[in-house]
């Protein structure tokens, strides 16, 4: 695949003699250039491409060039050209961000990608129309929404592509260039027939065959073609004015009887071909001379033109091999011309023409084989969607006999659907294979798909079922059951062998070249370390990926950012939290953007900044309504709840959690942050008792697993209940075992956080336990008994704007006085309340009940 | 000169379609179709529409043109 790689993202070579000036199109181009969207849409032959490629000769600023086909489709691969045509003018795309490549992730990227740059950037996609992907369509809509004003696309297409193009034109976003614009004038048409194509014509010569075909380029150049080497021009041009016949069939006809036979022959069967390279036409013409004809017909009539300088591929036009394959159907032999490109392209390598041929002969044994065979190729590059595309063209009885091919088969739909399709396909491989590694790579498959239904007991058992079955070295299989078997321990809280297992996971990643899941268990694992308490262990895992900003980098600076919270360091968490955010929703990558969002809303409420958590938990709700992983959309509702919670709006809060739809009988820990939740609500609510016999019901549950955040958390919650009951040496008993494990970690905020009932705990055990009272120090809070002096109203006003997280500009601006003003205002506010900083103020302001 | 077309399509066309279409006039008819209406320059404009349709999922019962003049 690798030559015609690099040659979709040449600028089509323009032979000198191709050209007929154009000025008056060039100018225009340049102008529209500016607009968010150049649009050439025009028939088939209308020399768009030779337009576009003239143009791009005459400019300076950085320009990218994609010439599209049917296989972009994948918007894998879409995006993949997208990337590696911007990466010649723009060096920081690095190869590392390409292996990192996601289809749904791509278009925010190349957003942000390409928002810095001091001169313009120019994409141009040409033969636009191959696209009929609505996935790449609304790839592309969405570019055209949010890329930087600098960047702008041009598109060059036979019909209009299928995008909302009325907002751009009402904007005056929208340049367009249509078939009426780049007809050839008759002016033009005279330069091209005569200085171009060297003929001897009338001035009524050109006008008449300028009018016939209304100055359709393509047209012309068969018409010309025709014309060279005949004495009669009259005759011709009186027969061709007066015909009814479509106008390319009866032009082709006559070009083609003016050829010699051996060059009409190379013709109708090289028409089969898409692209043409001398070794592929020899072996489809059975000859040995194709590099010459090549190069003849080039110069001679240029059906022919050469993609790059080597003249090793040549293209086509479109056109003319769709005419020339439609007289091929005169001859007998089309099938074996197939056969001769298929084999030829399986020796080199080209799975995926190959098996276009084959399909086109209906040869769906030796498809089969193919598709086989280029399997893995296709994988490593995850180009799913062409793999798919293959499966779905072979005939359903061909696809269950080929067990093999059910396997990848089923693999491919698992990652990109339709997902019903999966057991079946699974099922019919099974009965057919007795082969290890085949079994184990159908357990692997499986164990996904039970993990998915969230039976994790049986998803067990057929992870290790199909890692025994699974050779050392089946890396990208091995990886899959890794993944699923860890998901699985996770569900049933076994964090310690989830840490074990994603090790695994990690080495055979870095074998199998899969980039994203290595990432994954890295910061998986530092999560699962922060639950087991071990906030040191998992700072310095997430520390050792903060170089660089790929996407999924968010997820270490957001739970970098959640560890620096816990200990209280609100300054630096807030630094990396809004790192985290901000890169996971530049990749759009779901796993990173939950957890930032949850984090920012959690810093805002332990800053009290109870205005600015609404509106974040709001927005994250927002987020999680588009269609994902439910683990968004739980998490979204658990922490609004929250921060309802914490604005006393208690009946909001209770109404989340009678949707709720798990039982709260068992603890469970997928849904540990929903259960901490609920009980919070509860104590709110004032089901003391309840919420104690909960939580005396869970711990010995946990105790043994090493879920030291849950324990600690549940210990606290269960003193703040006993004390509300007035069971305070009980309380304080429940706090100190809370303490005891606290200390050991470094949690400071899970105390802070319950804010004054738990510093009035705090406060009793504060002189038999140092870590308590370093808790209390911790802000510097005094356990308060009223103000000495009342605050004014305007100092009120104040504090009321510093709890919503505003900056003494902010403030000044609101309240239309100055800066200075501002600063003189907080500083006697820190003198009433005592407290030396704006969390402490807050904090102490929450306490004292000044703020609403 | 530019030609009027009328396309029938047998769905009722919610919001998030109805984006697509945003260079024609929804109208939409009391059996459930809805009619999407406007002047195109061109054919290739016109391919473009049918192009949207189909990758939308949508139904095409009917195109027709209209008028080719201007009013």
């Amino acid at each position: 695949m690798q030559f015609l790689l690099k040659t979709k993202l040449n600028i089509p070579a323009l032979t000198a003699s191709q050209s007929v000036k154009r000025p008056r199109l060039l100018h225009t181009l340049t102008e529209s250039a500016s607009r968010r969207l150049t649009l050439i849409s025009a028939p088939p032959g209308s020399g768009k491409t030779t337009l576009l490629a003239e143009w791009a000769s005459t400019i300076d600023n950085p320009f990218t060039w994609l010439t599209l086909d049917e296989d972009d489709n994948d918007p894998m691969r879409f995006w993949r050209y997208i990337l590696l045509a911007l990466q010649k003018i723009q060096p920081h795309i690095t190869d590392e961000l390409l292996e990192l490549l996601d289809a749904n992730q791509a278009p925010a990227q190349v957003v942000s990608l390409t928002a810095e740059s001091d001169t313009p950037i120019i994409i141009v996609l040409d033969d636009y129309h191959a696209i009929e992907n609505q996935q790449v369509h609304e790839g592309i809509n969405f570019l055209l929404n949010h890329m930087a004003a600098h960047v702008h696309l041009i598109i060059s297409s036979r019909a209009d592509p299928p995008l909302p193009l009325g907002r751009l034109r009402v904007r005056g976003q929208l340049a367009e260039l249509r078939a009426t614009d780049i007809r050839f004038m008759p002016d033009e048409a005279a330069v091209f027939l005569r200085d171009i194509m060297g003929l001897t014509l009338t001035q009524s010569h050109v006008e008449a065959l300028d009018r016939k075909t209304e100055g359709w380029i393509a047209g012309l150049h068969l018409a010309g073609l025709s014309l060279q080497g005949k004495d009669d021009i009259n005759t011709f041009i009186d027969a061709f004015a007066g015909t009814n016949r479509y106008l390319m069939d009866y032009l082709i006809e006559e070009v083609l009887d003016h050829q010699p036979e051996h060059i009409r022959d190379f013709l109708l069967r090289t028409s089969i071909l898409s692209a043409f390279c001398a070794p592929l036409c020899d072996a489809v013409c059975d000859i040995s001379n194709s590099q010459y004809i090549l190069e003849t017909l080039e110069h001679t009539n240029q059906f022919f033109t050469p993609v790059d300088d080597n003249r090793e591929w040549y293209t086509c036009h479109q056109l003319f091999a769709d005419l020339l394959r439609h007289r091929l159907r005169q001859y007998a032999d089309v099938a074996s011309l197939h056969r001769q490109a298929a084999l030829w392209y399986e020796g080199a390598g080209m799975y995926s023409h190959a098996i276009y041929h084959m399909l086109e002969i209906e040869d769906y044994t030796h498809t089969v084989a193919l598709i086989e065979q280029a399997a893995d190729e296709v994988w490593s590059s995850g180009e799913l969607v062409t793999f798919r595309n293959w499966i779905e063209q072979l005939p359903q009885m061909m696809l269950y006999a080929s067990p093999r091919l059910c396997v990848y088969a089923a693999r491919t739909m698992l990652s990109i659907g339709p997902i019903e399709r999966v057991k079946p396909l699974l099922d019919a491989a099974e009965k057919q294979l007795d082969d290890e590694l085949w079994l184990g790579r159908v357990d692997a498959i499986r164990t996904t798909q039970l993990r998915a239904d969230e039976r994790y007991d049986d998803g067990y058992h057929m992870a290790k079922r199909a890692l025994s079955r699974l050779p050392d070295d089946d890396y990208h299989w091995r990886s899959l059951a890794l993944m699923s078997l860890s998901g699985c321990h996770y569900a049933r809280g076994e964090l310690t062998e989830t840490i074990q297992v994603m090790e695994q996971a990690y080495h055979v990643a870095q074998l199998s070249n899969g980039r994203f899941i290595a990432y994954f268990t890295v910061f998986g694992r530092g999560e699962v370390l922060m639950y087991m308490g071990k906030l040191a262990e998992s700072a310095a895992m997430y520390a050792e990926h903060l170089k660089g900003s790929l996407p999924v980098q968010g997820w270490a600076f957001a739970g970098l950012g959640a560890i620096y919270r816990e200990y209280g360091d609100m300054d630096s968490a807030l630094e990396h939290i809004e790192m985290g955010l901000a890169l996971g929703l530049q990749g759009q990558i779901d796993d990173v953007i939950r957890r930032g969002y949850v984090y920012l809303t959690q810093w805002q409420l332990s800053t009290g900044a109870l205005d600015a958590a609404l509106q974040t938990a709001q927005e994250f709700n927002n987020f999680a309504k588009m269609p994902g992983i439910p683990l968004t959309w739980r998490w979204a509702g658990a922490i609004l709840a929250r921060v309802w919670l914490a604005h006393g709006e208690i009946a909001q809060a209770v109404a989340w959690t009678e949707a709720l739809q798990f039982s709260s009988a068992k603890y469970s820990f997928i849904y540990q942050f929903e259960l901490g939740t609920l009980l919070r609500i509860k104590i709110a609510a004032g089901y003391f008792r309840e919420v104690v016999v909960t939580i005396d019901d869970y711990l010995p549950q946990i105790e043994p697993l090493s879920h030291t955040l849950t324990t600690i958390e549940l210990l606290i919650l269960k003193a703040l209940a006993l004390a509300e009951m007035d069971e305070n040496a009980a309380a304080l008993a429940a706090l100190r075992q809370a303490l005891v494990l606290a200390e050991f970690c470094g949690f400071v905020r899970l105390f802070l956080d319950e804010g004054l009932p738990m510093l009035t705990l705090l406060d009793k055990v504060k002189n038999t336990h140092p870590y308590a009272a370093k808790l209390i120090g911790h802000d510097n809070v005094s356990v308060p008994d009223g103000l000495a002096e009342a605050l004014t109203d305007r100092e009120t006003e104040v504090l009321q704007l510093i709890a919503a997280g505003a900056s003494n500009a902010d403030i000044a601006d609101q309240l239309v006085i100055s800066v200075a003003t501002v600063k003189k205002h907080i500083s006697n506010l820190f003198l009433k309340l005592d407290v030396s900083n704006r969390t402490q103020a807050v904090a102490r302001a929450r306490e004292l009940r000044l703020l609403r | 000169m530019m030609p009027s077309y009328e396309l029938h399509i047998e769905e009722h066309l919610d919001k998030a379609r109805a984006e697509w279409f945003d260079e024609m006039t929804i109208i939409h008819l009391p059996d459930g179709t809805t009619r999407l209406s406007g002047v195109l320059p061109d054919q290739s404009a016109l391919h473009g529409i049918l192009a949207k349709i189909r990758n939308l999922n949508l139904t095409l019962i009917n195109v027709s043109q209209v008028s080719a003049d201007d009013d």
